[in-house]
């Protein structure tokens, strides 16, 4: 057999099969960006919108990026008398629930299931990545089946956004949580279930997880409209997006500079999508040379004012992002629209850099007495926007007299370098909740401020917005601590993160959604044309 | 023969632990730790989950109780649960396994059918133009990159003609033994590559190298056709050492396909490799490695011991 | 002989960036970012508004650097384990042939991929993790000539004339292994530049701002489809230099087999 005979043989045999086909079934297919790791949402480190469409949580958020009831029959406030102080500064909430849903098994869900899912996740070795904002719960109580009260320990702004899943008790509740973290039937199926418009069919290790659709969804049996999802994992992104244009499915995200080649991609829409993310340059004063640098507000001041961020999210993101005046997202009520970010002023940089002593050398570089203006940034390999904008950034500063050079790291020591706050410089975006918490990041003794900076005054402000309930108060703290960020030159915001989503035209009732809930937060409600 | 076999499989014991205490090592002194993976979808971690999880997973235990405790289960077999997904990285490697192994067979075969052909081709006409341009044909597989290779036949037969699948192993809900094939055929193709160029240059010098060996000359003074001198006596004698060389090639298993597995999105080991690197799944790293190393060591036995069953000259002792 | 004309050229070139290139290879211009081949830009313009040409010149001068240097290291460490074993036989060629067999059997990629963590992306780096994981081949194979040639009555003719055990290896030994090694050694260029393109393909080769054609080439993958004067040129170069390189090694197999027939 001559190799041309086997070629052709094989393409013969090929092309007996068919692409199309799954018996009448509507399909939705997705193209995901990653395997997942378990389907358990809270000990997951990638979970999410595969486990939102299985798992259902007391809230979610919409397209607008504001909380909105799933298994909570409505969101507890002041104003709906559902929330109320008590005494000792404690703080009642009360939550009614839905009373005709069921798990996938049949089982009803109630109130208990939820108050067992705040003792697996406040319990020691749940891995719960936000298990710390829930320790404020005191305590959780039953009166009936459908009605779970929270006895908070104080006013906590984020009561709202907690208990993103509930998990079932009749499967989970004998185990231990050490057990649970491990328990193989629940984290990587059958025994996953929900109360979600699909449910778990089938996972196929490295290639696609499936999910059909849930009969007797509590929204009504006409719900969902689609049959089944399948999630294909297709990690690479150049694959992605080939994928995506042989239309092979009907939803996938890309990344920024792949949407021109999408723009005119029949039958598919481009969503981009804003996430609730600042891309930033971060500086830390942890180390000598840092503190020498950094510490000095002018020398920070001149370095931002020599950025130009226009040309960055401009050019280098060719117009897929807007430029960012503050560290939070402006589809956030908490955004603060009006910050005066000091726009390129590279005279202006060059003074301050003077006045703050650090004179041109003749090398092209500033010094100060025997000390370079010169500083690292540490970017981690693979992030090739970041490493982008890096190299702008590099470039930008060089006219006015300071050297940037770089080290890159692989993804898990670059991550432990951040960690220990032995770095000078990075450029980095955080996924944050839809909800923003700036206090974590920015307060002094913040668990994820790793830059050595401490403001008193803001602190004041991130704390006092933290444990409030009054939306008014919260509101004019974080402007103000929004303000203050930008005013002092603590870090610059670059540009809104987006995530461009590319979707099939035939799906209908598409809402995107940038938070941690994602876009398939109405995924029950989606159709799917023919 | 058995004599030989059982000192070579003695051998196997201080090279199984001198292989075991390299991967150990190289994988627990790299940088960054699992925790990594904590915060690699970039949302933040509370520090005292982290202590939990590196508790958990007992990286916060000296090294050498790590060392031994992994030596020892592997010892039994048993490779140790995965960080990421706490599941027995035997039963993650098992799963993957099946789809690499068809993909390298799906490489092996097609490699073969160009290969072999192609180097018997250009032993008897050595030195003409087709010759050369065959030769550089080949070359051309392996001198680019296999992800570019990849993508562009992507471009190429996926998205402009439409005429097969980009990635997995088949249309998921409507597969069929014709639709898996045409999902294999990108990849098998790119993968095959790899092994065209090899096997024809060596198939081709083991042809010339035998036509000139005393039998063949007796053969050919003995009058027999030419088509039997070549096909029979020359073909069958210089087939050894290229399948030897196959056998070796098939120790690639484990690491051969790391490229193509990930562009084609080709749920295999290579695959699996990638991902427990960004999490530094330890066990599951090792366990890969140790698996590799293992199918390295013995179809390097194979081969040679395939080397002394096809040639009549060679006797082990 | 064509592919050495080709081979030379394309180095010279590229060790000739600084004098040749156009534009300088860092030279951002946000205002001119993906352009098509121009008559101020050649060969287009990158995501970043640099020249391609001139980034094509100097990633090719780390590329092939990288590969040169790699083989050489590789070359080098196989030939002089491989050399000493056989030299000096019994304890020294246990221990150095069951180094050789473990490194031989830990699969590289895999390996590769996680030494890679433990750089910072750099040149030296990249040169001594290639070469320290491709000298294994080498040495199996210098051990082999040298064990045959220790036998040759000129080699034991030294050794009775007073030659130390050192020297003799270097002015008799060498030599007559210096075939297999130049072929080795040739296809080692190819392989090291073909691994730094693998490994930046999953973002663990040579970073940015440094040009290396394997980065260069992975960088431009997402636009491969609308842009495909960004692949074609990096990728075309690594096509060429190994083309080249393997019809070298391939030319001077035949030209080195003693038994050649006159064909």
């Amino acid at each position: 057999m001559r190799p041309k005979d086997g070629l052709a043989l094989l393409l013969l045999l090929a092309a007996c099969g068919g692409a199309e086909g799954g018996g009448g079934k509507t399909i939705l297919r997705v193209a995901y960006e990653r395997e997942i790791d378990v389907l358990n949402p809270f000990t997951s480190q990638n979970l999410a919108d595969i486990g939102y469409t299985m798992i259902e949580g007391l809230v979610t958020t919409d397209e607008h990026n504001r909380y909105i009831p799933v298994l909570a029959r409505t969101i507890p406030t002041r104003a709906n008398g559902l929330v109320k102080n008590t005494a000792g500064s404690m703080v009642e909430i009360t939550w009614p629930l839905q009373d005709s849903v069921r798990w996938h098994d049949g089982v009803p869900f109630t109130s208990k299931d939820v108050c067992f899912t705040w003792k697996f996740v406040t319990s020691p070795n749940s891995e719960t990545y936000n298990r710390e904002q829930y320790l404020h719960i005191q305590d959780c109580r039953t009166p009936d089946d459908h009605t779970v009260v929270f006895v908070w320990d104080g006013e906590y702004a984020y009561y709202d956004g907690l208990f993103e899943a509930i998990l079932p008790e009749h499967i989970l509740g004998a185990l231990s949580t050490e057990a649970i973290v491990k328990y193989e039937p629940y984290n990587r199926g059958p025994k996953t279930i929900g109360t979600g418009p699909f449910k778990f069919a089938e996972w196929k290790s490295g290639e696609y997880i499936r999910l059909v659709r849930n009969d007797q969804y509590w929204r009504g049996r006409a719900l969902p409209k689609i049959d089944e999802i399948v999630w294909a994992f297709i990690p690479d992104a150049n694959t992605r997006l080939n994928a995506l244009k042989s239309g092979q499915y009907h939803y996938g995200r890309i990344q920024p500079n792949q949407v021109k080649d999408v723009k005119d991609l029949a039958g598919y829409q481009t969503h981009l999508v804003s996430q609730n993310s600042v891309m930033h340059l971060d500086v830390s004063r942890r180390t000598p040379h840092g503190a020498l640098i950094f510490g000095d507000e002018r020398v920070r001041r001149a370095i931002f004012q020599a950025i130009d961020r226009t040309a960055i999210a401009g050019q280098l993101m060719e117009g897929t992002v807007q430029v960012a005046n503050s560290p939070i997202n402006p589809t956030s009520r908490f955004h603060k629209a009006d910050l005066a970010v000091p726009a390129v002023d590279t005279v202006m940089s060059k003074q301050l850099l003077d006045q703050a002593g650090w004179l041109m050398g003749a090398d092209g570089v500033r010094h100060k007495g025997a000390d370079r203006l010169t500083f690292l940034i540490s970017n981690r390999a693979g992030a090739t926007d970041r490493i982008a904008v890096a190299q702008v950034i590099q470039a930008q500063l060089k006219a006015i007299g300071v050297e940037v050079t770089f080290e890159t790291l692989e993804s898990a020591a670059w991550t432990n370098k951040w960690r220990s706050g032995q770095w000078e410089a990075v450029v980095s975006a955080w996924f944050l909740p839809a909800d923003p918490s700036l206090t974590g990041l920015y307060a002094c003794d913040g668990a994820n401020n790793m830059t050595g900076f401490c403001d008193p005054e803001l602190d004041v402000l991130l704390k006092r917005s933290d444990r409030t309930l009054d939306d008014q108060a919260r509101k004019r703290d974080l402007d103000l601590a929004q303000e203050r960020l930008i005013a002092t030159a603590r870090t610059l915001p670059l540009y809104y993160n987006v995530i461009p989503e590319v979707v099939s035209t035939r799906i209908g009732n598409f809402r995107a959604s940038g938070t941690n809930f994602g876009s398939f937060w109405n995924v029950f409600d989606w159709t799917l044309a023919p | 023969m058995g004599r030989y076999l059982r000192r070579r499989l003695i051998q196997l014991v201080p090279l199984l632990f001198g292989i075991s205490i390299v991967i150990f090592g190289v994988i627990q002194a790299a940088p960054g730790g699992p925790e990594g993976s904590l915060l690699a979808a970039g949302r933040f971690v509370d520090p005292s989950v982290i202590e939990s999880y590196r508790h958990r997973l007992g990286v916060d235990q000296p090294v050498w109780r790590q060392y031994l405790n992994w030596l020892g289960a592997s010892a039994r077999g048993d490779l140790g649960q995965s960080f990421s997904t706490s599941r027995p990285v035997t039963a993650m490697i098992g799963e993957r396994l099946p789809a690499t192994l068809e993909l390298m067979g799906a490489a092996f075969l097609f490699a073969a059918l160009v290969a072999l052909p192609f180097g018997l081709f250009s032993a008897l006409r050595r030195y003409t133009l087709a010759d050369m341009l065959g030769t550089g044909l080949s070359f051309l597989g392996v001198a680019m990159p296999v992800f570019w290779f990849g993508l562009l036949l992507q471009l190429i037969f996926s998205v402009r003609l439409g005429w097969l699948p980009v990635s997995g192993t088949g249309t998921i809900g409507a597969s069929s033994v014709g639709d898996h094939l045409r999902h294999l055929i990108l990849p098998g193709l790119v993968l095959s590559t790899r092994y065209i160029a090899g096997w024809s240059r060596y198939f081709r010098s083991s042809l010339i190298g035998v036509s000139r060996a005393g039998f063949v000359r007796t053969a050919r003074a003995k009058g027999l056709t030419e088509t039997r001198v070549v096909g029979v006596h020359t073909v069958r004698n210089a087939l050894v050492p290229v399948i030897s060389v196959m056998a070796l090639n098939v120790a690639d298993l484990f690491s051969g396909a790391v490229i193509t597995e990930t562009v084609f999105a080709w749920p295999g080991i290579g695959r699996l490799f990638v991902q427990g690197m960004f999490a530094r799944d330890y066990p599951l790293l090792m366990g890969i490695l140790l698996m590799g190393a293992v199918t390295v060591i013995l179809f390097n036995l194979v081969a040679d011991l395939l080397y002394g069953a096809l040639d009549p000259r060679i006797r082990y002792e | 002989m064509p592919s050495l004309i080709i081979f030379g050229a394309i180095v010279v070139a590229c060790l000739a960036a600084p004098l040749v290139a156009p534009h300088a290879m860092d030279a951002i211009d946000l205002a001119a970012v993906k352009q098509a081949p121009s008559r101020l830009h050649w060969m287009g313009t990158d995501d970043l508004g640099r020249d391609v040409l001139s980034r094509l010149l100097f990633g090719g001068r780390i590329s092939i650097v990288i590969g040169l240097l790699a083989a050489v290291a590789g070359t080098t460490l196989g030939a002089v384990v491989g050399a000493v074993a056989a030299f000096y036989g019994r304890a020294v060629d246990n221990v150095l042939m069951r180094i050789t067999d473990v490194a031989y059997a830990i699969p590289s990629l895999p390996l590769l991929i996680i030494l890679s963590a433990y750089s910072r992306a750099a040149i030296v780096s990249m040169v001594l993790i290639i070469g320290g994981l491709s000298w294994m081949a080498t040495a199996r194979v210098v051990r082999a000539e040298v064990l045959t040639i220790r036998e040759m009555p000129f080699v034991e003719a030294a050794r009775v004339l007073g030659a130390g055990s050192g020297v003799t290896i270097l002015r008799h030994v060498l030599p007559n292994a210096m075939g297999s090694l130049i072929v080795g050694a040739t296809l080692g260029v190819g392989n090291a530049i073909l691994i730094e393109s693998s490994l930046s393909f999953l973002g663990l080769g040579v970073q940015p701002p440094t040009a290396t054609w394997g980065n260069m080439l992975m960088d431009a993958q997402s636009t491969m489809a609308a842009k495909p004067w960004l692949t074609i040129f990096p990728g075309g170069a690594i096509l060429l230099v190994i083309l080249a390189v393997n019809f070298i090694g391939d030319g001077l197999r035949d030209a080195l087999d003693p038994q050649k027939d006159p064909a």
